[in-house]
Parts: structure tokens; C-alpha cells; sequence
């Protein structure tokens, strides 16, 4: 099993589609961390950004045809490290976030657990 | 565990798997083989039959309470798959383009079986249906990047 052990990281997931939140989170708990809050949508994600009590963030970048900036925003504010995941890469990486990590879609746990690695340094 | 045996949860979960392993499986196998021998433009046919399945299988959103978990969603879509899949094996077998179809349902019951855990307890199928979930992670962004 691969593990980004050190210590367990509290995780914000937001992934509009199902299935691949559910492999998502399930990668997430195989590198020892918790998810403790999902958004399968911009108006929830934006509630959980401001109010819950998380170490990082991983979302999607197009969240059921609405764009993940705004989220974003709120936690570069907060000071919270995230990962994008995006079916284009680096390409699909908003403006003013170029420099932020990215994991292309689909991407295996070794990839999730060394993007987490570098969204914390 | 010894006892977990009598676990009517380990044993429903069992039972899937042995369902799943019989009639997605093989079908599932093959459409993801065939996938990864096509070319680039073939390749696109692959994930819009897949892509077109899965929505197929997907509970109706207006059905959906917020209360429904991830998992019942997956459970829903997955034995959804299976029925499509049990259904249209009694077809024409010698017609290609349905079996490609039948296929591609297969491969979404594996996914979405997979992607609720169920195969945790069978590592083959495991295999498989990260191969499955993957390949419906790249239809759906090949689905988006053509709506942009």
C-alpha cells in the first residue's frame, strides 16, 4: 500500500461525478487520511470551503459545468494547500493558478499520494 | 476472520462479486482489451458508448433524494448495468455492434461496483474495475471537452 504517513491529513474532496469521487476518497483513505467533507457541486464545495476544518483540497475543475475559481479563492484566502484534478491536465489549470499542482485524470494513488506530497511543501 | 463467513453483509458482498465475475467480467475484459488495441479516433466510439451506458444506468436525478449516498447511487447504477447486461445477452450474438454495446454496460456495473468497494475482497476483479473506473473517468472528460 502506498502512504503519505507522517500524518493523517483531514481532506476536502469536490468531484461532481460519483464514481470518480468514490475511487477518489477511496484513494484517499488507502494513504491513511481522512475525507471529511465531499461537494459533488460549486454551492456545496463553496459552504464547506469557508466553514469546515481541513489540511488540503482536491477538486475537479469543472464542477457540473461551473468553474472551480471561486473555491479556490477561498482557500489560497485560508491558506489551505490544494491539488487540482482534471481530465486535461495542466492545460485545463485556471488562469492564476498555473503554478498550482495538478493531477490528470485518471490517476493512480502513487500519482494522488505525490501531488499531495508536493501541494504541502 | 472465520466468523465473517456468516456475515450476511460478507456473504451479499460474495455474492456479487460471483455474479459480477460470470457476466460482466469476461465482457468487461474484453471491451477494455479492444479499448486499449484501438486507435485514437476509435478510441472516442469507446467513450461515447460508455459514456451513453453509464447515463443509461444512473438513477434519474429526480429521483435522487440528498440523502442517497454515493454508494446506493453505485449500487443502483451497477445493478442497473448487470440487468441491461442480462438482457441483451439473449440477443443476436453474431451482431458485433450490439455485443460492443453490451459490453460497455458491463464495463459500467464493473466500474461502479468497484468504485463502491465491492471488490475488495477479490483482488482480479479489483484490478479490473479500477481498469473499468478509469476508462469512464476518460469518457467523461472526453464528454465535457465536446459540450465546451
Amino acid at each position: 500500500m502506498t502512504e503519505t504517513k507522517g500524518h493523517r491529513l483531514s481532506v476536502l474532496l469536490v468531484e461532481d461525478e460519483a464514481i470518480i469521487r468514490m475511487m477518489i476518497a477511496g484513494m484517499i483513505e488507502e494513504l491513511g487520511h481522512d475525507v471529511v467533507a465531499e461537494a459533488g457541486n460549486i454551492t456545496d464545495a463553496l459552504k464547506l470551503a469557508k466553514t469546515a476544518d481541513f489540511g488540503i483540497a482536491i477538486f475537479d475543475i469543472n464542477v457540473g459545468g461551473e468553474r472551480i475559481e471561486p473555491v479556490a479563492e477561498i482557500l489560497h484566502d485560508r491558506r489551505v494547500p490544494f491539488v487540482f484534478a482534471s481530465g486535461y491536465g495542466a492545460a485545463g489549470l485556471p488562469e492564476g493558478y498555473r503554478d498550482r499542482t495538478v493531477l490528470q485524470k485518471p490517476f493512480l494513488v502513487k500519482q494522488l499520494a505525490d501531488a499531495i506530497t508536493v501541494a504541502l511543501q | 476472520m472465520v466468523f465473517g463467513w456468516f456475515d450476511p453483509e460478507n456473504r451479499e458482498q460474495r455474492r456479487k462479486v460471483r455474479l459480477d465475475r460470470k457476466y460482466l467480467a469476461p465482457r468487461s475484459r474484453r471491451f477494455l482489451r479492444n479499448y486499449l488495441n484501438a486507435d485514437e479516433a476509435q478510441k472516442t466510439d469507446y467513450y461515447r458508448v460508455a459514456e451513453a451506458a453509464s447515463k443509461q444506468c444512473h438513477p434519474d436525478s429526480v429521483l435522487l433524494s440528498p440523502e442517497l449516498q454515493d454508494a446506493q447511487i453505485a449500487e443502483t447504477t451497477s445493478s442497473a448495468a448487470m440487468k441491461i447486461v442480462l438482457e441483451r445477452g439473449r440477443l443476436r450474438k453474431a451482431d458485433r455492434q450490439a455485443e460492443f454495446v453490451t459490453d460497455a454496460y458491463a464495463t459500467v456495473g464493473v466500474a461502479y461496483h468497484r468504485a463502491a468497494g465491492v471488490y475488495s475482497v477479490d483482488r482480479t476483479m479489483q484490478k479490473l474495475g479500477t481498469a473499468a473506473v478509469h476508462l469512464l473517468t476518460m469518457a467523461t472528460s472526453y464528454s465535457t471537452s465536446q459540450n465546451d
